[in-house]
């Protein structure tokens, strides 16, 4: 399972692909002020991103790998970091 | 359809048209500023629309047309034939997409490959007059990197090598890209050198219940140091969603250059210049786009999103020039356009912003842009372009308007009455008051009445302008040459009308060329020219507005439509032979006799007239034909001129006033009772040497009392009702008048013998007779 649903909290792990799109926009929906703990993950689709996004949800533990800590952890910061658009 | 989108289909059929037009003009006088400017403008709000929707391909063509246009406008390209062509083609291409949008609401495939032809085209004509296409492209893709936040800017001049331009990359995945598999993020994680990323929501996010996993909804924005070339390779899967630029450092706001390869002085002896420095000069640029963008149109909700975008934009970029201080000012302004719904106050604000930097910056990157002109189009744009549009307007909300006007006719009514009153119980000068100002409501009820129908008028021509090709066909096919003539397309009426005249008159047309004009051979032994003659013409008379169909053929011999009536059973040969002439064409509107195939002698013209007399009669009109054998058949269409607006004879029977549609009105006429001859119960009365049959619309409608006693001759109004005309007697005529009919409704509806009811003047409700159901 490349993503765990703990309470509240979505791990990733490894590369995280498009077919986990629906499962993780369900769990967000029904799990209000969600956090995602990437530190394990090494790719993560861009569907899986923007429906962080769309939830807003928060940053957890910071992803190890070198490409997401950059562009994408600030974008998922508690605080609006980047989101101006 | 979304109403955006059908808005967009509309608007973007009369800009090509705009252009195509400004096209024209310009390539037979070129020296004219107007059109080169009117073509300019054109496209430049087409390039607009189609930003609002995911079609690339559109915008990047309309932008490419856009940057010739300008290289035109500024002097440095001719509008030689060749390009003229290419435009045409241009706009060809454009109207051909719009056409397949409205169907499909997506673009073709292989729209991406026909725009880069094109593009391709006119870039090879920019060539020869320098390279502006390429720096306005630029210009674009690069427009947000005016707004670097602190961290890029560090993380870019620390990335920046000297002399070695920087590739700069707008990916907006197509938004059902995942499902031909791709990541964008990992596209954008392969950008070798990478700078700068941003990743951007296209639009607000929407609820996470509606919001949809497998659409893209994000956008990337990159500064790489590597070469164009290995960037473009990285996407060269996507090429039609993603563009990519090379960016000399020069364009860079001068705080970003790397230090030799700046020319400005004063980085010189600078390892890396302060990210508070200097204004950039893309600044203005940006400024301009930001007016831009209020320009557009949309939705009140799309407008008041941009503003509120827009105004954080400019925001961000007063911060960055070290003036927040004049934020306060910028926030005013957008609190001005909130508040009134209107983002000009804005954009006035942002264009003088954009004045101010651009006065005190180094070369603005788009001297074409710049200058008053950005901002004069920024002011009064709005308006200008809402004049130029058609409105469309659901005719729902015509109706309502029109049954509002209904009301105020019924509550005006109430104010003769009032000043009658105020008339008999005071002695001063109310009650002339009363009537003045009754007077000038009646008169602004009229013409609201007036303004509100003249919306829907729409000039005749429009169901003339399928005929002529009609007519070149048919009359190839059947051998006959045929002229035909059109005049009167200019007569208005309203689009019901029309709507409803458009079958009965094709079919009229093609009954002339059919049956009513000969064969040449036949005309000529006849001594008629060998070319025959269709005379349509429209013209508005007191009852509406009337469409002659009139043709020089054979005529229709009224002793072979008695004779064919006779054999179908449809009359009896008595009443046949009774008949005159002019009634016996009349028979031809009977349906069955249509049905015949050997009626050549009668032209033929039995075939479907029924139906042509049933639609023009439901449509509150009549239809008249008279015809000469040997020279010629005329039919007169009389319609209302609205179907909302019926004009009506008011007569009274038994103290109430009932109405008869005008067009079913022959005559009014006082018949002596030794006229009226009576046959048990059946009267008649002999009118214009015909006798017709009598009626008592007392009887009719099962009214009270006896008109006959004490007077010497009755009121009886003569009605035609499809060719067969009747008398009716009543107890007096009144006037006639407009009426909004409103039709019987709940258990009223029922009622036979009425076509609707109406609120007369004077407040009294008034019945209006169908009499073809009463009979």
């Amino acid at each position: 399972m490349p993503i765990r649903y703990e309470q509240g909290r979505a791990v990733f792990d490894a590369a995280c692909t498009v077919e986990e799109a629906v499962p993780l926009t369900e769990w967000l929906e029904a799990t209000p002020g969600s956090a995602v703990d990437l530190s394990r993950c090494t790719a993560l689709h861009t569907a899986l991103l923007q429906a962080l996004l769309a939830a807003n949800a928060t940053l957890a533990v910071e992803p190890e790998d070198a490409f997401l800590r950059r562009w994408v952890a600030p974008l998922l910061g508690g605080a609006m970091v980047g989101r101006q658009t | 359809m979304n109403p955006l989108f059908e808005q967009f289909i509309i608007e973007s059929r009369e800009l090509l048209e705009a252009a195509g037009s400004a096209l024209l003009r310009l390539e037979r006088e070129p020296a004219e500023p107007g059109a080169v400017n009117d073509l300019f403008r054109a496209l430049h709000t087409l390039k607009g629309a189609t930003g609002l929707f995911d079609m690339p391909a559109f915008t990047r063509l309309v932008h490419a047309g856009e940057d010739a246009l300008m290289a035109v406008r500024n002097g440095r390209l001719a509008l030689t034939p060749d390009l003229a062509d290419v435009l045409f083609r241009l706009l060809d291409q454009c109207a051909h997409w719009v056409d397949r949008l409205e169907a499909e609401e997506v673009m073709p495939e292989g729209a991406d490959a026909d725009s880069r032809r094109l593009e391709e085209a006119l870039r090879t004509h920019l060539g020869e007059g320098g390279a502006s296409g390429e720096a306005t492209a630029l210009d674009e893709t690069f427009a947000w990197a005016g707004q670097l936040t602190g961290a890029e800017r560090q993380a870019l001049a620390a990335g920046l090598r000297p002399g070695v331009a920087l590739t700069a990359v707008a990916y907006d995945p197509a938004p059902d890209c995942f499902f031909t598999g791709d990541d964008p993020l990992d596209f954008c994680r392969r950008i070798p050198d990478l700078l700068v990323l941003r990743i951007e929501p296209v639009g607000p996010w929407p609820d996470l219940a509606s919001f949809d996993p497998y659409a893209c909804a994000l956008r990337f924005r990159a500064l790489s140091a590597a070469p164009k070339s290995t960037v473009e390779a990285v996407f060269r899967t996507v090429p039609d969603q993603v563009r990519i630029a090379s960016l000399p450092q020069e364009a860079l706001p001068a705080s970003l250059r790397a230090k030799p390869a700046s020319p400005a002085p004063r980085a010189q002896g600078q390892t890396m210049a302060p990210a508070s420095a200097d204004p950039a000069a893309l600044v203005p640029a940006i400024l301009r786009e930001q007016v831009r963008i209020l320009s557009l149109g949309g939705s009140a909700d799309e407008i008041a999103t941009r503003r509120a975008s827009v105004a954080r934009v400019a925001g961000n970029i007063l911060a960055a020039l070290g003036r927040a201080g004049e934020h306060a000012a910028l926030e005013a302004a957008l609190a001005e356009s909130e508040a009134a719904g209107d983002s000009g106050p804005l954009a006035r604000h942002i264009a003088g912003l954009a004045e101010g930097v651009s006065a005190g910056a180094s070369a603005p990157l788009r001297p074409a842009e710049a200058g008053p002109d950005g901002g004069a189009e920024a002011g009064t744009g709005s308006e200008g372009r809402a004049g130029r549009r058609a409105l469309r307007v659901d005719p729902e909300r015509m109706d309502r308007m029109m049954a509002l006007v209904g009301e105020m006719v019924v509550a005006k009514s109430r104010l003769p009455h009032l000043a009658r009153l105020a008339g008999e119980t005071r002695g001063d000068g109310l009650a002339q008051g009363i009537r003045e100002a009754y007077a000038r409501i009646d008169g602004i009820t009229g013409e609201l009445q007036d303004a509100v129908l003249r919306l829907r008028m729409l000039p005749v021509s429009r169901v003339f302008d399928p005929l002529p090709r009609l007519v070149r066909e048919l009359s190839r096919r059947l051998g006959k040459p045929v002229d035909l003539t059109l005049s009167g397309g200019e007569t208005e009426a309203d689009k019901d009308i029309l709507d409803v005249l458009n079958e009965p008159l094709l079919h009229l047309v093609r009954n002339s060329l059919d049956h009513g004009i000969e064969p040449p051979e036949r005309r000529q032994a006849a001594g008629k020219p060998e070319t025959g003659t269709i005379r349509l013409a429209a013209f508005q008379d007191r009852d509406g507005v009337v469409i002659e169909i009139a043709d020089d053929g054979a005529g229709i011999d009224a002793d072979a439509v008695r004779r064919k009536a006779v054999d179908q059973r449809l009359i009896e040969p008595d009443r046949a032979a009774g008949l005159s002439d002019e009634q016996a064409l009349q028979l031809i509107f009977l349906p069955g006799l249509s049905t015949s195939a050997q009626v050549s002698e009668l032209s033929g013209r039995g075939v479907g007239m029924d139906a042509v007399r049933a639609s023009v009669e439901q449509a509150g009109g009549r239809v008249e034909i008279a015809s000469t054998p040997g020279q010629g058949t005329s039919i007169r269409l009389v319609l209302p001129l609205t179907m909302m607006i019926t004009r009506v004879l008011v007569v009274e029977t038994a103290g109430e006033p009932f109405g008869f549609p005008v067009t079913q009105v022959r005559a009014m006429r006082r018949v002596p009772l030794e006229e009226i001859r009576s046959l048990k119960h059946a009267e008649s009365f002999v009118h214009e040497d015909s006798v017709l049959p009598l009626y008592r619309l007392r009887r009719l409608l099962n009214l009270p009392g006896d008109e006959g006693a004490g007077h010497r001759a009755e009121s009886v109004l003569v009605a035609e009702l499809g060719g067969q005309r009747v008398g009716l007697v009543v107890d007096g005529f009144r006037e006639r008048t407009d009426v909004v009919l409103k039709p019987l409704t709940g258990v009223l509806s029922r009622l036979r013998g009425f076509a609707g009811t109406a609120v007369l003047g004077d407040g009294r409700l008034l019945l209006v007779v169908n009499l073809r159901e009463l009979l």
